[in-house]
């Protein structure tokens, strides 16, 4: 058993030190040595502790060996002494005398004493065996105990030099991956070297490349060339050949076949060529059609936004002239009654004057303007007729207008460049007949005088003078236009012998087929011609009206005529002297008055002085 | 406005503690009632392991918290020396195995209830994967040895049969069907410090233990190492063992050194080589003889598994040690032998060299503390000089002469330089 513990100790201490060095694989042989050497002598311990165990049972088994012995020899020896006791027991029975009886039983006390004393001493020895044994065994414990504080001391003083190996180790792994990094950043630098070389190389040698495939090319186009040339030449030259000796050809038609063979051939190629330039140009001009497409749509929709733009102005002009229009005639309404205020009252003053003042007898001069009133009133001045079967008429007429406008477009679409006929394309019906009839007028020969025609009716228009003021549009333009236009178209008819005219005039009146389309240009034609010899005949009625307008203000300011501005001086003149007669008079009246006054007062005291000093006497009297 | 400063001189904001703080603090006061553990974020999880009390019941804590500080605190509150590294590096680990181990050396037989460690077991299961029991305390039996102290003499045979009935220990059954994780399991039928009260029933154990531990070592299906040292495990309670030991479908290693073990139970030791899948066979320090070590022998020529076998310090003798030898000619498992202290001559050193130089397979071989002799040793010599394989031969103290013990270790040391070369080409780790 004394052992065992032991035993047990040290496998513990080297499993442990086996697991503190078996945990890393790789070491270098100092430190594999190191290990060896180390675990060595830590299980030679243990085969030493082994031994001493081996020995001890050994020993043990001696001992034990020994004690059966020392135990059979005594229990032989004893076993003899007890069969002579047992043997004297039978002497012994036999005796009867008393004294050998007790003689004998004494003696075989004796015997018993001496086997009981054998037997301790026996006992003894055993005890004194295994005192020993015990004391041994305290001894080997303490013995034990300290070795292995000196193993663990040893094995302390291995793990420290395990250690430092290890860390001597590590800072050796430590610097050679530093020694490696330089050894790697120099084998790095002279790879990149040795990599930006060859680069350079090949760079070099791919330009040299370049160049000479750019070199063939050139000399491939030129031999291309020459080639085409020499074919043609060859051709022509044949086709000469051929016109001048065709029995020639008959010979010569094996060789040259092989030729025009390989022309044929040569042709072909170029032809291609020519092709693949072909439909590269159709791919070029597919794209600027669809260019043109777009831009042309673009340019549409811009059109119209502008002319819905335009309208959109114009409705706001007309607004705005409808308004000014109206604000005018609440103007003229309440100047024409301020001033007929006025012109009433100056005749209020005339009759006064006439009949108080100078005693004469007064008449209401005549004045047809008083009795009238309001904006229309000049308009029915300088309107010929009646209004109403006019109106109708005149309503009509703008229709037929219309009408007789757009066939004369139609009819004269030719005049007008396509191109604009384009442009015109998305504007309305109405725009798009205007429009026309402005290039057209402007695309004739007339254009000028037309022109000047056309802004001599802009300024004088009284008429349509409120909104032409405002639209300077060439649209609005061109309706006036149009509608003199085609009043002196009417007026040309009717004026002039044409049967055709009459005819004109006849299906105006009657239906929508106004004009023969065919008579229109001669019709133009004509109504420019008059147009030209007397333009005096364009001149508006409405800038009469001006003139009546003026005439109508003038009699409004001349109500009170010269003469009896005169009178109403001179009698102005006479009141005043009368006036200043009145005051002298009326300043003379008070003045005598306030002596009337004084005169009074003064009376008033003498009075009381009179009294007074009379009273005084009476007093001086009587006292 | 009144000013707490101004009063307390030692006041300062600093020492004020956050809401946040206090909040968690009052979940650690309040840990057992109230587990809001799981929603908190991990800062306030190691705040609250930093503050958790050790004391808090295991049914809370053991699956609650995780590994890491909390159980280290654990540890480090019960236990001295912690070396965590021994537990797989889990603290929580190390903890609940310990704590197993304590409940099971302190148990008293009929005085402890069985249920005190029982009802850990629930949440031990999980982490324990190792058990080493240092020590088996007996029940006590105090009024009955001042009683049967006299009739001791009379009647040894009633008493010692009232032993057998009642002397029994801890009964390993109840544990070992829960842990469903342990592998590894190491025992001492002993009492550690018994001092005056010494008695060598203290260092055995009963027949009936024996049976409870082999039918717990059987219901458990996770078992990998069983280590049983210094019980007194005679040839009978090896059979016992054994024989609920075979067809194990876990056990690699099996250790019953320092015990006394003799020829039958190095016999039955040889049925359970051949019927199960262990590795490692450790019976140092045994009694067995020359008929134990040939049946083990016998078992080892089949064997296909065992790697490592250690018969040292037994009575393998002569006759036995050839019988190895003889095995080791078809064995092609076996790197690690030890035949150390065998009471062997150079007889078996002969019949043992005759294989080394066949055999590619052995790694080390310990001869230490025979009686091999001069013939011994040079026959090792010589069968070393054919060999490549054998990293260790110890021949020390076996009066092997200077000569051939060091043409032995230059030889193996060359073994041991090819062979790490060798490692570190295939860059394999495998060391003894």
């Amino acid at each position: 058993k004394q052992g065992n513990e032991k035993e047990v100790v040290v496998e513990a201490l080297t499993s442990c030190s086996f697991s503190v060095f078996a945990f890393q694989p790789h070491y270098p042989q100092k430190i594999m040595n190191l290990r060896r050497d180390l675990t060595a002598f830590v299980t030679d311990i243990q085969t030493a502790a082994d031994a001493k165990v081996v020995q001890k049972r050994t020993q043990l088994g001696e001992a034990k060996q020994k004690r059966e012995e020392l135990l059979e020899k005594d229990v032989k020896s004893s076993q003899e002494k007890f069969d002579e006791i047992a043997s004297r027991w039978l002497i012994v029975s036999q005796k009867v005398i008393l004294p050998d009886l007790q003689e004998a039983l004494n003696k075989q006390q004796q015997l018993c004493a001496v086997l009981i004393q054998d037997k301790k001493k026996l006992i003894n020895e055993l005890q004194q065996e295994l005192k020993l044994g015990d004391d041994s065994y305290v001894k080997h414990l303490r013995k034990n105990a300290e070795e292995i504080d000196l193993m663990i001391e040893r094995m302390e003083d291995q793990i420290q030099i395990l250690t430092q190996a290890y860390r001597e180790e590590l800072a050796q792994i430590e610097v050679r991956p530093a020694l490696d990094q330089e050894t790697n950043d120099l084998l790095r630098a002279s790879e990149s070297l040795r990599w930006v070389r060859s680069m350079c190389l090949t760079l070099e040698s791919l330009a040299e490349r370049r160049k000479k495939v750019e070199e063939y090319e050139e000399k491939i186009h030129k031999l291309r060339f020459k080639n085409a040339h020499n074919t043609k030449v060859l051709e022509m030259e044949n086709n000469a050949k051929e016109q001048v000796c065709p029995n020639m050809e008959l010979n010569c038609n094996n060789a040259s076949c092989l030729f025009i063979f390989s022309s044929g051939k040569r042709m072909h190629i170029y032809t291609f060529t020519v092709m693949t330039l072909c439909f590269r140009d159709e791919n070029n001009l597919q794209k600027l059609k669809n260019l043109y497409t777009k831009e042309q749509k673009e340019f549409t929709r811009h059109s119209r936004k502008l002319s819905e733009n335009y309208k959109r102005q114009i409705q706001k002009y007309e607004h705005f002239a409808v308004a000014d229009g109206k604000t005018f005639e609440e103007m003229w309404l309440m100047t024409d009654a301020e001033a007929k205020q006025l012109a009433e009252r100056a005749l209020l003053i005339d009759s006064v004057i006439c009949k108080q003042l100078l005693g004469l007898s007064w008449e209401r001069p005549h004045l047809a303007s008083l009795e009238l009133s309001g904006p229309s009133r000049p308009q029915e001045l300088a309107g010929n007729s009646d209004s109403g079967p006019e109106r109708q008429e005149e309503n009509f007429f703008s229709d037929t207008q219309e009408k007789v406008k757009e066939l004369l477009c139609n009819e004269t679409d030719f005049l007008v460049e396509t191109k604009v006929l384009k442009l015109l394309a998305p504007l309305e019906n109405e725009e798009q007949t205007d429009m026309k009839l402005v290039t057209l007028l402007y695309v004739s020969s007339y254009s000028a005088h037309l022109c000047l025609f056309l802004k001599l009716n802009i300024s004088s228009t009284t008429e349509t003078k409120l909104e032409e003021e405002r639209t300077t549009s060439v649209g609005r333009f061109s309706i006036t236009l149009a509608n003199k236009w085609f009043a002196c178209l009417q007026d040309a008819c009717a004026s002039s012998d044409f049967g055709k005219a009459e005819e004109t005039r006849a299906t105006t009146n009657s239906g929508p087929e106004l004009i023969n389309p065919d008579h229109v240009l001669p019709a133009l034609k004509t109504v420019t011609c008059f147009c030209l010899s007397c333009p005096s005949y364009l001149i508006p009625a409405s800038q009469r009206d001006s003139s009546e307008h003026e005439a109508y203000w003038e009699s409004l300011g001349n109500v009170v005529s010269e003469e009896k501005l005169k009178l109403w001086d001179a009698a102005e003149r006479n009141l005043k002297q009368y006036h200043a007669v009145l005051m002298e008079i009326s300043d003379l009246t008070l003045e005598t008055d306030r002596l009337k006054q004084r005169n009074a007062e003064l009376r008033m005291q003498l009075q009381q002085r009179l009294s007074s000093t009379v009273r005084l006497f009476l007093l001086t009297i009587f006292l | 406005m009144r000013r707490i400063i101004a009063e307390n001189p030692n006041w300062s904001l600093v020492v004020v503690p956050s809401l946040s703080s206090m909040c968690l603090q009052s979940i650690v006061n309040n840990f057992e009632e109230k587990q809001i553990f799981e929603q908190l974020t991990p800062g306030q999880r190691d705040f609250i392991q930093e503050g958790l009390s050790p004391t808090l019941p295991l049914r809370v804590t053991a699956n609650l918290i995780p590994d890491g500080v909390y159980w280290k605190r654990c540890c480090e509150r019960r236990w001295d020396l912690c070396d965590v590294s021994r537990y797989g590096h889990s603290w929580r680990r190390m903890f609940f195995e310990r704590h197993l181990e304590n409940l099971i050396e302190l148990f008293i037989p009929e005085v402890t209830e069985p249920k005190a460690v029982l009802d850990v077991l629930p949440f031990c299961k999980s982490y324990v994967r190792r058990l080493n029991v240092s020590q088996l305390l007996p029940p006590i039996k105090e009024p009955q040895g001042e009683k049967d102290g006299e009739e001791n003499d009379l009647d040894l045979a009633i008493d010692s049969e009232h032993d057998e009935a009642c002397a029994h220990h801890f009964d390993f059954g109840l544990v070992l069907r829960e842990l469903t994780h342990l592998e590894e399991l190491a025992l001492v039928y002993r009492v550690k410090e018994c001092g005056m009260n010494f008695e060598w029933k203290m260092f055995e154990m009963t027949k009936r233990d024996c049976e409870s531990l082999a039918k717990a070592l059987k219901s458990s299906r996770t078992l990998k190492l069983f280590r049983l040292h210094q019980s007194n495990v005679e040839d009978k309670k090896c059979r016992l063992l054994v024989k609920h030991l075979l067809d194990h479908p876990s056990l690699r290693e099996l250790d019953l050194s320092h015990n006394l073990i003799g020829n039958g139970g190095a016999r039955a030791i040889g049925k359970l080589l051949a019927r199960s899948k262990l590795e490692v066979l450790n019976v140092c320090d045994n009694k067995i003889g020359e008929l134990g070590a040939k049946a083990i022998a016998r078992a080892l020529s089949r064997n296909s598994t065992l790697s490592s076998l250690n018969l040292r310090l037994n009575l393998v003798r002569d006759e036995g040690g050839a019988a190895i030898g003889e095995a080791l000619r078809s064995n092609t498992t076996l790197h690690h032998l030890n035949l150390g202290g065998n009471d062997m001559t150079w007889r078996a050193a002969s019949a043992l060299s005759d294989v080394l130089i066949e055999n590619k397979t052995l790694r080390s071989i310990n001869l230490s503390c025979n009686n091999l002799g001069k013939v011994g040793g040079k026959a090792l010599a010589e069968a070393m000089s054919h060999n490549t394989t054998l990293t260790e031969l110890n021949v020390l103290l076996t009066e092997v002469d200077e000569q051939n013990a060091s043409f032995v270790s230059e030889v193996v040391c060359a073994n041991q330089r090819s062979e790490h070369k060798k490692q570190r080409k295939t860059g394999s780790i495998k060391y003894p």
